[in-house]
């Protein structure tokens, strides 16, 4: 809507002065002296010029062909009306600063919506204030709202990541290795002896091609041979003849055990602490409580003057901060890399004691060769079955459920 | 880990005392299931076979030091032949007489024997056992070496004579133990002086000789196998284990043509008598235990070491059922277990160290959180993959490492790419409310020269109504949040549509892949939308 300046309002009165000019010339020519004598008459005569209404001469002007019609005082006249004009004129109007752009009178606006009941509440009301006097409809606003599926973690990585934070909380540097393995790293390198029945085919997967990896350290290799078939310092070893190209067998990493070693074996920091979340895998027929594809949580402390003391004490705090069990207890435990070893039990309400996790402290034969010499500690955590005991999963191949809807519907605990 | 099935009346009775689930440490056991007098006992420590059966266990219980095996001398022999020493070179034995067999004494027998042999004698490969009626057999008894044609006996359960390669082809145990001697031109038999076959090991006893039934009284116990040391082990565990089931114990002599690490002639049991050095400061050091010399002395008699404290060290006898020490600390955990874990004070980890994430951690933090801004719901599927699911569905010809022995054909590859897996999921799906947005940031490998584990990270869209732009957005948005500079490149993807697909592009490098997934390739995963998807290698992410 557009209304009329007060220059506008004055020619409607008075007439545009091109045409009060036109006017007056058609009852004959007039001298130069006498026009601009008229009012407004710089306005006039640069317009009426423009339109080719009049010609000067000898201090003379007279009309040179009379207007057909005045159809801008016609467009000031509907703006003032009906507050519009058609396009041409109305940008003249506008251009000449007699017509403007009328405002909204949001207050008028805002007063069609009283009176009725409202849903949304429209800007006008909030505005002016006027909210104060609507009425609202009331919602039925017991009624859920309509189901919506936003991006969100899947719940067993979100538990991960809350393992992994905690870990870095407590001081641990995390560790990182390829998924696809050396019989080397993943169990010689571990003082787990070639024939250790956790190395056959029915419990670890071998790669069908290329089944040797082309090179492996050589000095840590020899070494790592003489600690299984000799010993090391006070050690007599595994006393059997350790096959060399079989170490070289690629296999799928069956223990986050192998990322200690590989840190231990490249000039880990003293004092230092270090975790891995490895996924790992086993040959095992899957059912409720296994997956032949499965994660580890381990790590490692080294420090001078460790002992059996120190790896209770952080296996009781690690039954505290991972599966929040008000009772733990540790007890002795059998791992081929460890002396001694230990396992962590947590009680659950329902389900009595549960194993948590193994620990215990590695045994020189698999220190000496990898050029360790203070103590450590290592540790794994059944994270699994410990994510799935706080997320309340009873079945473990609903870690990596392929149904959509039990994802979106998975609360977010982490 | 081994479990073995014991009788509580049995085990109070050897043990001389009541046995409450909580003093199960000093032998790393947990009662699996109890059922009436039954009890089912897993042990945790797979290098120990002197724990596998109920005497075994009931022994920590009852013995200070370690226990006396009062073996005679019974003047029989067992003669090996020279051809041996290249096919199984060693046996060991003893007679154990006055046994009352009863059917429960039978079985714990048996079960020991099995357990040794599985699991310790790694499937009979290293170490296999058997049981022989001692009245049936005429002594000297021969270990020998004959051609697989050469003889016949009739095996357990088989009334028919039988050459050997015929049991091996015919007989259950055959076919289970047969490779271990099949890569030899000879195999071993054991006989009597009268050329009767006692058995064929470490196959199978003979039906008529390899026998022992109950109410027998005289037993003999042979053990073959790779190292003689295991071997003598096995037989000294059994022969301790009878022993405390009240049997007079007899040794066996083995004349060896061939020299072995104990001479020529071997009577067994055998006590290796293998002393270690402790040195004190040990429990200290590595225990946290202000313990003196007597008193670790009498903690490790408790777990039945002989010990005596020589000149600041303190000298520890091995007990001659066990082969697992072979270090000191082998010893001190011993101490610890004796003293009991309950019993120690823990201490804390005092040490500063700073914590923290790797790359791969920060990167995946990061993009997945990009991936959720976008309404992408996470999801996690198995690394474990097929060639049917990585190659076939997805029209690709890129091999992926395969496994050898895979257990089942659906987890038989590791997989090269996480595409399948959101594939997988949404054929899943049809069912769901619609539109799917899913993605996963999860571990590969490929095969390059050599075996190459990667993360990468996929996302795909199914809607109908989803096409080209929607995705192309998605990879702006991502890339755009992580800083990452890239180019699009029409590209020749099997699994995609041609002409409605691009190649990622960073520095130069083709990355990833994006477009809208191929018809063909939707319907050999069973979807019914259009998808549109992207997978882009996650170093291409990293700043």
């Amino acid at each position: 809507m557009y209304k009329l300046t007060d220059e506008g309002k004055k020619y409607l009165d008075k007439g545009l002065p091109e045409k009060r000019l036109a006017d007056a010339l058609a009852k004959g020519p007039m001298t130069m002296l006498e026009a601009q004598k008229m009012e407004d008459f710089p306005i006039a005569i640069q317009w009426a010029k423009r339109n080719g209404w009049v010609e000067m001469a000898g201090g003379k002007i007279s009309l040179a062909k009379k207007p057909d019609g005045f159809e801008l005082q016609n467009a000031l006249e509907s703006v003032a009306k009906m507050g519009k004009a058609d396009d041409f004129h109305l940008q003249i109007l506008l251009s000449r600063n007699l017509a403007e752009k009328e405002r909204e009178d949001i207050v008028k606006k805002a007063q069609q919506y009283l009176g009725r009941e409202i849903a949304n509440i429209p800007p006008e009301l909030i505005k002016t204030g006027l909210w104060r006097e609507a009425k609202l409809k009331k919602y039925n606003v017991a009624v859920a709202g309509k189901k919506i599926y936003p991006g969100k973690k899947h719940h067993y990585a979100a538990f991960l990541d809350h393992v992994k934070q905690k870990l870095a909380f407590l001081g641990f540097e995390e560790m990182r290795g390829p998924i696809v393995e050396t019989e080397f790293w993943n169990m010689d390198a571990l003082f787990m002896p070639q024939h250790h029945s956790a190395r056959d085919i029915h419990d670890a997967y071998f790669v069908k091609e290329p089944k040797y990896a082309k090179s492996l350290d050589p000095a840590i290799l020899e070494a790592v041979k003489n600690a299984h078939e000799k010993g090391t310092a006070e050690s007599r070893g595994w006393e059997y003849r350790y096959d060399v190209q079989r170490a070289h067998r690629h296999i799928l990493r069956t223990q986050g055990t192998v990322l200690s070693a590989k840190t231990l074996a490249s000039k880990p920091k003293i004092p230092g602490k270090y975790f891995s979340v490895a996924r790992c895998f086993r040959h095992d027929v899957i059912d409720a409580t296994h997956l032949a594809d499965f994660f580890q949580v381990e790590g490692i402390i080294l420090d001078e003057g460790l002992n059996l003391r120190h790896l209770i004490g952080m296996l009781k705090m690690f039954g505290k901060e991972f599966a929040n069990a008000e009772k733990i207890k540790v007890t002795p435990s059998y791992f081929p890399f460890t002396e001694p070893s230990a396992s962590l039990y947590a009680k659950h309400p329902d389900l009595g004691w549960i194993e948590l996790g193994g620990a215990g402290m590695f045994r020189q034969e698999m220190l000496a060769p990898l050029g360790i010499t203070v103590p450590v500690i290592a540790w794994g955590l059944g994270i699994d079955r410990i994510g799935m005991f706080n997320m309340g999963i009873k079945d473990i191949r609903d870690l990596f459920s392929t149904d959509l809807n039990y994802l979106r519907n998975m609360k977010v605990t982490y | 880990m081994p479990t073995i099935e014991v009788s509580r009346k049995v085990l109070e009775r050897l043990a001389g005392r009541k046995i409450t689930g909580d003093m199960l440490d000093r032998v790393k056991g947990e009662i699996e299931e109890e059922k009436d007098d039954k009890i089912k006992l897993e042990i945790g420590d797979t290098n120990r076979p002197d724990l596998w059966s109920v005497e075994g266990v009931a022994r920590v219980y009852r013995e200070k030091g370690v226990p006396k095996l009062k073996a005679r001398k019974s003047g029989k022999n067992i003669i090996v032949d020279k051809n041996m020493e290249e096919i199984r070179p060693y046996i060991a034995g003893f007679i154990a007489k006055n046994v009352n067999i009863t059917e429960e004494l039978l079985l714990d027998l048996i079960q020991l024997q099995e357990k040794i042999a599985e699991n310790f004698g790694r499937k009979r490969e290293k170490i296999s056992i058997g049981i022989y009626n001692y009245a049936d057999a005429k002594f000297p008894l021969h270990y020998k070496a004959v051609e697989p044609l050469g003889i016949k006996f009739a095996p357990l359960e088989f009334d028919e004579e039988m050459t050997l390669d015929a049991i091996l082809e015919k007989h259950p145990k055959g076919r289970q133990y047969g490779h271990i001697v099949k890569k030899h031109k000879l195999y071993p038999i054991f006989m009597d002086s009268t050329d009767q076959v006692l058995s064929f090991p470490p196959v199978i006893n003979s039906n008529r000789l390899g026998r022992v039934t109950k109410g027998a009284s005289d037993i003999f116990i042979e053990a073959t196998g790779s190292d003689i040391k295991p071997t003598i082990l096995a037989v000294n565990i059994i022969a301790l284990a009878l022993q405390d089931r009240g049997a007079s114990i007899e040794t066996i002599e083995v004349r060896y043509p061939y020299a072995t690490p104990l001479g020529r002639k071997v009577a067994t049991p055998l006590s290796f008598g293998e002393k270690m050095a402790f040195p004190q400061s040990l429990a200290k050091e590595r225990l946290g235990l202000d313990l003196s010399a007597s008193e670790i002395i009498s903690l490790l008699k408790s777990m039945q070491y002989d010990a005596a404290k020589k000149a600041g060290n303190i000298t520890v006898t091995i007990p001659y059922y066990r082969r697992d020490v072979m270090h000191p600390f082998d010893v001190m955990e011993d101490v610890a277990v004796a003293y009991g874990y309950d019993n120690m004070q823990p201490l804390e980890v005092r040490s500063f160290t700073h914590g923290g994430f790797s790359q791969f951690t920060l990167l995946s933090k990061r993009a997945r959180r990009c991936m959720i801004g976008l309404g992408f719901q996470e999801i996690m599927s198995p690394i474990l993959s097929n060639n049917t699911a990585l190659q076939n569905k997805m029209l690709s010809a890129e091999r992926a490492i395969e496994i050898e022995n895979y257990m089942s054909e659906t987890y038989s590859a590791v997989r090269n790419s996480v595409m399948p897996s959101l594939l997988n999921l949404l054929g899943k799906n049809l069912h769901v409310e619609y539109p799917h947005k899913v993605f996963e940031f999860g571990e590969c490998a490929s095969l390059d020269r050599e075996p190459k584990s990667e993360a990468k990270l996929a996302a795909a869209m199914a809607d109908t109504s989803v096409g080209y732009e929607d995705i192309s957005s998605a990879v702006d948005a991502l890339l755009g949040m992580l800083g990452v500079k890239y180019e699009l490149r029409p590209s020749k993807n099997k699994s995609f549509i041609e002409g409605r697909q691009a190649e990622i592009i960073v520095g130069k490098k083709a990355v990833g892949i994006t477009g809208e997934v191929h018809p063909q390739v939707l319907q050999n995963w069973g979807i019914d939308t259009p998808v549109v998807a992207f997978e882009i290698d996650a170093d291409a992410m990293s700043p």
